[in-house]
């Protein structure tokens, strides 16, 4: 029908006539509904025809609106009052509009019985708040209404008002800055006293929620201009008063919540302090960091865990910048006398330097330099033995840092990499945790710098009193080989190093030395056969050869899960160390022919040990690796489970677990020997863990789509019924898997053969005929 | 297959598993046999009728799982989603099968139907009780095929 409507002049025609010659109120509803339905259409077609009539269609459309109750026409009013709030300037009738619109505030309408409109009290809540967030104007009306509405006693009203200040559309508070002062009464005398009221009464969870929610949501949009708000402030001094004054409430206001026992609010807390730290133009530092140290020390007194207090950080940062708060962090961290902030701050740095939202600029010049600053005053104060919590820091700063270096662009990694080096270099004893960490080639590069760590850093991870120290040591010792030029002094450091950690290693020496000495000496052998040198070859050795000792066996039999592991922080291509890419495949097929030989010779204490090396390689190296590997190790596994000791069946199972799972058909050989054996430990294995790793490899194997294993289904079952019946509910757990599944395909196979031999009869009595 | 009896079921939740405490992990405790353990064995059955499990069907209940470890003797009682289901008997033929299959053999498991939510309670409680029916039952390859869907596709 508006298709053809000619528009124009006779927009303005409709409107004034309806003005003129219709007294809407008089009507029924239907004819209501007509006229906003005339007008949402000219509203919506025709909005430039109607712009020009200005203050005569505003006003005509506010008496026209005036007193309508019928909800249906009360959501196309609202829709137009919308659109008339947004596209024409409301001139004097600003109040007037607002007023209309808002005394249907709080809504009050519940829908009859078997209504079949089906408008509910919260759309027209949600119509008649997009009309009170139309236009900006309204601001200096609404908020006061919403205070007063606030103040009401009836919940309901409470609750809307609430909802409606929360609202991110409602807007206008910044442009308007008088409207401040209706800001002091909301925060200063209804609100606050308030919620403070509701959150010690538990009136209604619902008002705090909507309460802070509110708060935050008017934090922000003032924060969105908060120069503004500054300049408006130092110009209108009396305002200041009242300023802090609500500023002071807020805090105050978010420090209790914390305080709560409930979570819920607690967090609330922390979201209205974030929103207040992005007053930072407002508020000055130290009110933000109070903010953030109250935050951090009841977050670790609430839940005393340093990663759950870095998530909630790290949820904070989300919503104020990081540079802001990396800067308060810091700031803690250096005001901070005592230890117990420590942790958790750092963790929070980390979160937020992994985070990459910081630019390059802020990291080079504020946080890394401020940082390192920090670490070297700090680190002179702290005991040769460190303690857990000096760790827990340094691990922290040290994962910070290595994300964070690590998301720059080439030459900013150079740069920063250089700093922490520098720092690392001059106060050694206590930070080589930083060490390890991206571009070591800037460290290859310096002589001097080489020069320094490798004076130190062997001494240290040979004779520190600290265990965690020396490990830190050689890996950062690993790092520094693994980055150096080959050539000359490569060569001569490592045969220097390997003499002294051979001479070290020998039987005379202090058993904690003989350990130490073992620990570098996998961190180095790790460092060149990841980088594929020749030393490799007579590292290993040595290795091997700590095997057959009685006290190194254990430890030697781990590093060679070490070497093959992946780190995430040190020795691989993420921190740009010197990797090439076939080292697992190369140290297998060197290595792994030696551990057989060596299982075979090793006196039956040992064997365990040469196992567990095995199965600690075969746990880390490639699928295709291992499918040549497999064949030659399998009998060897198969074999350890006949005698021998506990701690050497686990070994032995958990290989040939990744054997199935990876090679199935290298099973069918070793079946018969395999199930015997697993059933035999599974029901009278002297460790309840070694009883289960034996099940779960019945389990394995019975699952397989294996035809090899249908004559021994019998046995299974009959085997594995003790263990049904075993002290340990674990134990039985896996048991009754075992038994469950072999049934299970017991009966199909059953039921397949009964099929065949029926069909088979069918189609001879089908012959005969 | 044709329409389900019960077109449209309550759907209940399912419990969380089982949490292990410090004495399960140690070798010198005893764990005897208790009632949540018998139920875990027979909660992930399958409904013969629906893609449910007889826990979200609430068929199974652990507080209707009575287990005396001294006594060697397991207690069920199920509870049909409506009065005159004619799964009932398959649904406890598969209880049975189940138990059959996991529980050492030293228990004497009795599934009967909770009282009053069936019509013909009693003749179904009698077939269940009856060994040597339930063994002939289980030699009906159609009958064994059904109840061996119901005890397997779902991971446990």
């Amino acid at each position: 029908m508006f298709n053809s409507f000619p528009g124009g002049e006779m927009t303005q025609q409709i409107c004034n006539k309806i003005f003129h010659e219709i007294q809407n109120q008089t009507l029924s509803q239907k004819d209501r509904y007509t006229t906003y339905s005339i007008f949402l259409n000219l509203l919506t077609y025709h909005l430039a025809d109607l712009q020009p009539l200005g203050d005569t269609f505003v006003c005509g459309y506010v008496q026209l609106m005036d007193g309508e109750k019928d909800p249906r026409n009360l959501m196309a009013a609202f829709r137009c009052s919308r659109l008339i709030c947004q596209y024409f300037s409301l001139g004097t009738m600003v109040e007037d509009m607002f007023e209309v619109n808002a005394c249907y505030f709080p809504v009050d309408f519940v829908p009859p019985p078997n209504d079949p409109h089906g408008i509910t009290r919260d759309d027209l809540r949600l119509a008649l708040q997009h009309v009170m967030s139309a236009t900006p104007l309204f601001a200096q009306y609404c908020y006061p209404l919403l205070l007063e509405k606030m103040s009401s006693d009836v919940q309901s009203a409470k609750v809307d008002a609430l909802k409606t200040l929360f609202s991110k559309e409602l807007q206008g508070l910044s442009s308007q800055l008088k409207a401040i002062k209706c800001l002091e009464k909301c925060l200063k005398q209804e609100m606050a006293s308030l919620l403070q009221y509701e959150v010690r009464s538990h009136v209604s969870e619902e008002i705090v929620h909507f309460s802070l929610e509110a708060i935050t949501a008017i934090t922000k949009e003032l924060s969105k201009d908060s120069l503004q708000l500054a300049a408006y402030l130092t110009e209108n001094k009396a305002d200041i008063d009242i300023f802090l004054n609500i500023k002071e409430k807020i805090i105050d206001f978010c420090h209790k919540l914390l305080e709560n026992q409930n979570t819920e609010l607690q967090v609330l807390g922390i979201r209205g302090l974030g929103a207040l730290s992005l007053w930072s133009d407002i508020l000055s530092v130290q009110e933000v960091t109070a903010a953030m140290e109250k935050l951090t020390v009841e977050a670790v007194q609430t839940e005393s865990d340093a990663a759950s207090v870095s998530l909630l950080v790290a949820s904070v940062v989300d919503k104020i910048q990081a540079e802001h708060a990396s800067k308060i962090f810091l700031n803690i961290l250096q005001a901070s006398d005592t230890d117990m902030l420590l942790i958790p701050v750092t963790a929070a740095l980390s979160t937020i330097l992994a985070s990459s939202h910081l630019t390059t600029q802020h990291l080079t010049v504020d946080i890394v330099p401020d940082m390192l600053s920090w670490l070297r005053s700090k680190c002179k104060e702290w005991p040769d033995q460190k303690q857990h919590i000096h760790e827990k820091v340094l691990t922290n700063l040290a994962d910070g840092l290595r994300l964070a270096i690590l998301s720059q662009d080439k030459s900013v990694q150079q740069h920063l990499s250089a700093d922490v080096y520098g720092l690392v270099t001059s106060s050694m004893p206590m930070l080589t945790e930083l060490g390890g960490g991206p571009c070591g080639d800037v460290i290859a590069k310096d002589e001097s710098w080489t020069q320094q760590l490798l004076l130190w850093l062997p001494g240290m991870a040979l004779y520190s009193v600290d265990v965690y120290t020396r490990l830190q040591a050689c890996k950062c010792e690993a790092a520094v080989v693994n980055m150096m030029l080959a050539g000359p002094i490569l060569d001569g450091l490592l045969i220097s190093l390997q003499n002294k950690i051979s001479s070290c290693l020998d039987k005379g020496s202090l058993s904690h030395l003989r350990s130490a000495s073992l620990t570098l000496l996998t961190w180095l052998t790790k460092a060149v056969v990841v980088r594929g040198h020749k030393s490799a070859f007579d590292l290993t050795e040595v290795l091997l050869s700590a095997l057959q000792d009685k006290y190194l066996a254990l430890q030697a039999a781990e590093s060679f899960n070490i070497i093959l592991a992946p780190f995430d922080d040190v020795l691989c291509t993420a921190v740009q160390a010197n990797v090439i890419p076939t080292y697992q495949q190369r140290f297998v097929v060197q290595t792994l022919p030696k551990l057989v030989v060596g299982f075979h010779d090793a006196l039956p204490d040992n064997k365990e040990y040469y196992l567990m090396a095995v199965a600690g390689m075969l746990m880390n190296i490639p699928h295709q690796v291992m499918t040549t590997e497999l064949p030659e190790v399998m009998p060897l596994l198969v074999s350890s489970l006949k005698g021998g000791k506990c701690e050497l069946h686990k070994q032995a199972l958990a290989a040939i677990s990744l054997g199935i799972q990876h090679m199935p058909e290298l099973l069918t050989a070793y079946l018969s020997d395999i199930l015997n054996d697993c059933l035999r430990l599974a029901v009278s294995g002297g460790n309840m863990k070694l009883r289960i790793l034996a099940l779960k490899c019945l389990q394995q194997v019975s699952s397989l789509p294996n035809v090899a294993l249908q004559p021994y289904k019998s046995e299974v079952l009959k085997g594995v019924k003790p263990a049904l019946d075993d002290r340990k509910r674990l134990v039985r757990r896996e048991a009754m898997a075992v038994s469950a599944v072999i049934i299970w395909k017991k009966v199909i196979r059953f039921l397949a053969v009964k099929q065949a031999t029926s069909e088979n009869l069918n189609n001879a009595v089908l012959n005969d005929c | 297959m044709a329409q389900p009896e019960n077109a449209n079921p309550l759907v209940f939740q399912r419990s969380k598993e089982r949490q292990i405490l410090p004495e399960e992990e140690d070798d010198n405790v005893v764990d005897k046999i208790d009632d949540r353990e018998v139920f875990d064995l027979i909660r992930s059955i399958n409904d013969p009728e629906h893609p449910l499990s007889l826990e979200e069907l609430n068929v199974v209940e652990e507080s209707k799982v009575k287990v005396d470890d001294d006594r060697n003797e397991v207690d069920i009682s199920f509870t049909p989603t409506i009065p005159h289901c004619s799964m009932a008997t398959l649904i406890g033929l598969a209880i049975r099968v189940k138990l059959l299959r996991t529980l050492p053999a030293r228990f004497k498991v009795q599934v009967e139907i909770t009282p009053g939510s069936h019509v013909s309670e009693k003749a179904i409680n009698k077939q269940l009780a009856d060994k040597e029916r339930v063994a002939a039952a289980l030699e009906n390859p159609h009958l064994l095929n059904v109840i061996n869907q119901c005890l397997g596709g779902r991971p446990q």
